[in-house]
């Protein structure tokens, strides 16, 4: 008998209501979307990403299982996910912002051109969303439970699967107004020992009316093109900020599940699952890293950096079905960071993610033309440095950690590093294309430490960082208008000619382009400097970092 | 511009009694009306009707194909007037006439589910031959014919590069998509990998069937193919990058004669000459020496290790001995062989130098690459497929006058693939020739009718042309076929936001 069959013979039980005594857990009513369950004994609802529209729930196994064949552990993870057939029509509609034609007025600021493309049922779903081996449909019957249509279905993945082959149960409940789909994932290896859970699961998943006021907030996730005022000054653009940032957050809140607590610091919302001791470090940190930015890098731009949310899931699987998500719940507005309590001992490299983002977020917010500039030295050496700060009596403290003093070890030994100079107008592909990538990029963190630490005492490299944005931006301006003025060349009129224009384009690739640009802010930022200012330089940093 | 899925869209849409064509590529067409018109189907949409040629259709279930008939004449008038119809060449009575229209209905409806239920994974057909096993997706008739091409090359390649299958060995699986979508669903292959030979336990094949240019298919097939022919010479070695992925592509370039049932080798891989002359344009040339050391082969080290491969197979001075390297380096036990992942051997490149050398009689490696790449200097392209590239390539590098005369070269050159047409009619447009950018669209919607986006660069090119009602009908024929796809709808909407 196979598995679908069996489910189906033990079906009429569920008339007799003789399965409820196995869930002691709270019922699951989602009065917004319209439908109830119970969600197996013991397993944690997970909450859903803020710009989720497709899941309504997930809910995490308490058990891991293995898997013997590749070696590898797998925690179901039971999720409902609504179709609802009044979903957003491709493209945007006919009307622009203000309810007047396209083509009358043409895109006006705060236009939206939707380009998602709605997921059309549960097989859709899946085909466009999971990516853990190849998969297909291996088994299908349409029932009826009460007067609901439901159909059963079981996906098989067996192609190219590293975890170890999977099977999931789904049921698919077809409302007047959609589809409502209950799904669970277990190791192939696992099914006898967890079908009767998760059938009994489905069993329970009832429709209710649906509630439009317990509807949630829809913050406008997936691919979108916007059009954004050109000529928006800082206020205006602080206000929209603000504004997306309160949507955000509320929605994030009203999301949460019961177990999780909220907490709002100077500069986040702080969404907790582990231990508030754990929570208060994390806090601190962030705080911590957030105000260092604005003390050193808070004159860069005008921007108004949004306030962002930090995610603290209980453990590693908690985070990682968190971040199983629709394909397009993600958004230019989001400010998130998710890191989780790690009981590996590998906290560590949650700090550094937490203060990579946090720089990565402050930038972007601050002066976005200004971060998409920044030399590979820089930005990768900022990136370490703060990333690997560390917070020791309410002071961050910049030190290496262990991968960056071996490599630092090896590359001194190797005899890897680059005169200072020559380190400034290496491009990205000079950095990276060859065997010493690694320590080139090692090497450009030591130089930031340098830097923005025992450099600082000497007068000519005090502000060397400062300077080199302050002309770096100006190259960009310069860059900017002589591009406007330039007169363009008209089309080549014979294929010679296109030809002859092509070979020239050829060489003058990226590549190219950045190592003009490089020479140009190194020209403007150390015109003055000689032979000896870089030697000292170069004597300086290298004292420092042996 | 790839076309979406055209199934996925029709059945969502799909009104309680409709019509549905089968084509000839596993295609299903399902809509409210279809009905038969001379030499093929019409497909009625609201904004418009779709005319499938019948030499595209392998199956119709059409739900009324009898109608009232009008008579031609006086002895047909009194026939009528008898109570007799015409049915199939005959003249039958009315009651006769039903009973055959519901049994040729009933039988066309038992061939449409049988045909669509092989489409999905689960009830794929499977065929034993010789020496495979095929589990496929395609209708049966076009499996057929890549069962006897498969059947002949594992003859020919064993038998030419001296290798003896163990005859008790398992029957390699060969698993056969109708399309690309299904494929990578159900391989699970990453995007980009257009086939697959697993060649660890289970090994498998996994390829699909491409209807716009199955020649591609053909490809990948005696790529893939090829890997699992040479994994055949010694299943524990792990061949170099350049040896085993450029004889692939060598082999890939190979031709099949259905009906002689003979095989071609040796053919210009046109795809990779493109990449090449790309890259002479550049004056970037790849050196031999660091090609042989490479761990993994990006697009364009395929491009080169293939040329050099040709250089080698098609040279009276290289073929034999260098295919004598090629088995030596699997099976030779003066080979040294370092262990690499698993229970795999794999040799050192300095090891292979040395072979290569040894086998192919070179002392100077630098003179074999120059030998090479003066080899490369003398290909030229010569099909439509090569220009049908060659203009894809000028066209990503902003050559607009060369990829116009690539594009043209392609049809003179005769080529069938329905994405040339519609590319070329886009040019066409964006050049101001507006009466050949229609001839070239419709030339793109009769070879493939089910692509939306067809009829939206048509109806774009009717507007140009001056005919604004027409333009507007095709486009909203194209939002109907395809009501599912953003960036259709972007692009017949977008065209309005940008207009002033």
């Amino acid at each position: 008998m196979t598995a679908l069959r069996r489910a189906f013979a033990v079906l009429p039980v569920l008339a007799l209501g003789a399965q409820l005594s196995v869930f002691a857990q709270g019922l699951h009513v989602d009065k917004g979307n319209g439908f109830q369950f119970q969600p197996p004994k013991g397993w944690t609802q997970v909450p859903i990403q803020v710009e989720e529209k497709w899941i309504a729930t997930k809910w995490l196994s308490d058990r891991k299982y293995d898997d013997k064949e590749s070696g590898f552990t797998h925690q179901p993870l039971m999720r409902v996910i609504v179709f609802d057939k009044a979903s957003v029509n491709p493209g945007g509609g006919e009307t622009d912002s203000a309810g007047g034609k396209k083509e009358e007025g043409g895109a006006k600021p705060g236009d939206e051109i939707d380009l998602s493309r709605p997921y059309l049922d549960y097989k859709d779903y899946l085909k466009r969303n999971y990516h853990d081996g190849g998969f297909y449909v291996s088994a299908e019957k349409e029932i009826k439970i009460g007067e609901t249509p439901v159909t059963m279905l079981e996906v098989k993945i067996e192609k190219l699967v590293q975890t170890g082959k999977k099977r999931i149960f789904c049921w698919v409940f077809k409302a007047e107004w959609g589809d409502l789909a209950i799904e669970c994932e277990v190791l192939e290896q696992s099914v006898e020992k967890l079908q009767a859970t998760v059938i009994n699961a489905f069993k329970t998943f009832k429709l209710i009316t649906r509630d439009p006021n317990a509807k949630k907030t829809d913050v406008g996730g997936g691919p979108k093109l916007k059009v954004v005022d050109p000529n928006e000054t800082p206020e205006q653009q602080k206000k929209r900020r603000m504004e997306m940032e309160d949507v955000m957050f509320k929605k994030a809140i009203a999301d949460l599940p019961k177990d999780w607590t909220t907490k709002r610091t100077p500069h986040f919302l702080v969404l907790n699952h582990a231990g508030a001791k754990y929570q208060e470090k994390v806090i601190a940190h962030a705080e911590a890293v957030r105000n260092w930015l604005d003390r050193e890098f808070g004159d860069i731009g005008p921007g108004y950096v949004q306030g962002c949310i930090i995610r603290i899931c209980k453990d590693r699987d908690e985070e990682r079905a968190f971040s199983r998500g629709s394909g397009d719940s993600w958004s230019s507005d989001s400010r998130e960071l998710v890191t989780s309590e790690s009981k590996d001992g590998l906290n560590e490299y949650e700090f550094q993610y937490l203060g990579r983002g946090l720089m990565n977020m402050f930038f972007h917010d601050k002066n976005d033309e200004l971060y998409g500039a920044l030399p590979t030295w820089l930005e990768s050496g900022l990136r370490e440095y703060i990333g690997t700060a560390v917070l020791k009596g309410g002071q961050l403290n910049f030190v290496p950690d262990m991968s960056e003093k071996e490599t630092a070890r090896e590359g001194w030994q190797k005899n890897k590093y680059k005169p200072v100079r020559s380190l400034f107008e290496m491009t990205s592909k000079d950095m990276f294309g060859g065997e010493d990538g690694r320590y080139i990029y090692g090497q450009c963190t030591s130089v930031v430490r340098y830097l923005m630490g025992p450099g600082k005492a000497n007068k000519k490299h005090a502000a060397l960082i400062k300077d080199y944005l302050k002309y770096l931006l100006e190259v960009v301006a310069e860059n900017d208008k002589a591009a406007r003025a330039a007169v363009p060349k008209g089309e080549a009129k014979t294929e010679e000619e296109e030809e002859e224009e092509f070979r020239k384009r050829r060489k003058q690739d990226w590549s190219a382009k950045e190592k003009e640009f490089l020479q140009q802010v190194q020209k403007k930022t150390f015109g003055s400097w000689t032979d000896a200012d870089w030697a000292i330089l170069h004597a300086a940093w290298e004292k420092f970092a042996k | 511009m790839k076309p979406l899925s055209l199934l996925l869209a029709a059945v969502f849409a799909l009104p309680a009694a409709a019509d549905t064509l089968q084509l000839k590529d596993g295609r299903f067409v399902d809509a409210a009306k279809i009905v038969e018109a001379d030499g093929g189907y019409k497909v009625i949409y609201s904004a418009g009707e779709v005319f499938v040629k019948k030499d595209l259709v392998v199956l119709a279930q059409l739900s009324d194909s009898s109608g009232n008939y009008v008579p031609k004449n006086d002895e047909e008038k009194a026939k009528v007037e008898k109570g007799l119809v015409p049915y199939e060449g005959k003249w039958m009575s009315k009651a006769d006439r039903d009973k055959a229209v519901a049994k040729k209905a009933d039988e066309a409806k038992k061939a449409m589910d049988e045909a669509r239920k092989h489409q999905e994974w689960r009830d794929r057909y499977i065929t034993e031959t010789a020496h495979f096993r095929f589990e496929y997706t395609i209708p049966q008739a076009k499996c057929k014919e890549y069962q006897e091409l498969m059947e002949t090359y594992f003859s020919e390649f064993t038998r030419k590069w001296g290798i003896k299958p163990d005859p008790k060995a398992p029957k390699l699986p060969v698993c056969f998509y109708h399309d690309e979508d299904a494929y990578y669903q159900v391989s699970g292959a990453p995007y980009g990998a257009i086939g697959y030979f697993r060649f660890v336990a289970p090994i498998e094949l996994n390829f699909y069937y491409d209807r716009n240019d199955e020649r591609l298919t053909l490809d990948v097939m005696f790529h893939e193919t090829n890997h699992y022919l040479t994994h055949l010479l010694n299943p524990t070695f792990d061949e170099p990058a350049w040896v085993i992925e450029s004889l692939a592509e060598y082999y890939g370039a190979s031709t099949w004669d259905a009906k002689t049932k003979k095989m071609t080798v040796g053919n210009i891989q046109e795809g990779r000459l493109v990449v090449l002359q790309d890259a002479m344009a550049g004056d970037e040339w790849q050196g031999l020496e660091d090609m042989i050391k490479m761990p993994e082969f990006s697009a364009l080290q395929y491009a080169w290790g293939w040329s050099f491969v040709h250089m080698l197979m098609e040279s009276k001075k290289y073929s034999a001995p260098f295919q004598k390297f090629y088995v030596a380096l699997s099976t030779d036990k003066n080979v040294k062989r370092v262990p690499y992942q698993g229970d795999m051997l794999q040799c050192e490149p300095d090891e292979v130098i040395k072979w290569l050398k040894q086998y192919l009689g070179v002392k100077d490696m630098k003179a074999l690459e120059k030998e090479w790449h003066d080899y490369v200097k003398t290909l030229k392209l010569q099909s439509h497929r090569g220009y049908e590239d060659a203009a894809q390539w000028a066209e990503r590098w902003g050559l607009r006058i060369k990829a116009g005369r690539y594009y043209k070269t392609a049809v003179e050159k005769g080529t069938q693939n329905p994405l040339t047409y519609d590319d070329y009619g886009q040019w066409l447009l964006r050049d101001g020739q507006n009466d050949e950018a229609v001839k070239m669209l419709e030339k793109a919607c009769e070879l493939d009718p089910l692509n939306a986006y067809f009829y939206l660069h048509l109806g774009a090119a009717w507007e140009e042309k001056g005919e604004k009602d027409k333009g507007e009908k095709l486009k909203k024929l194209a939002l109907e076929m395809e009501p599912n796809d953003p960036m259709l709808a972007f692009q017949v909407n977008g065209f309005k936001i940008r207009k002033k």
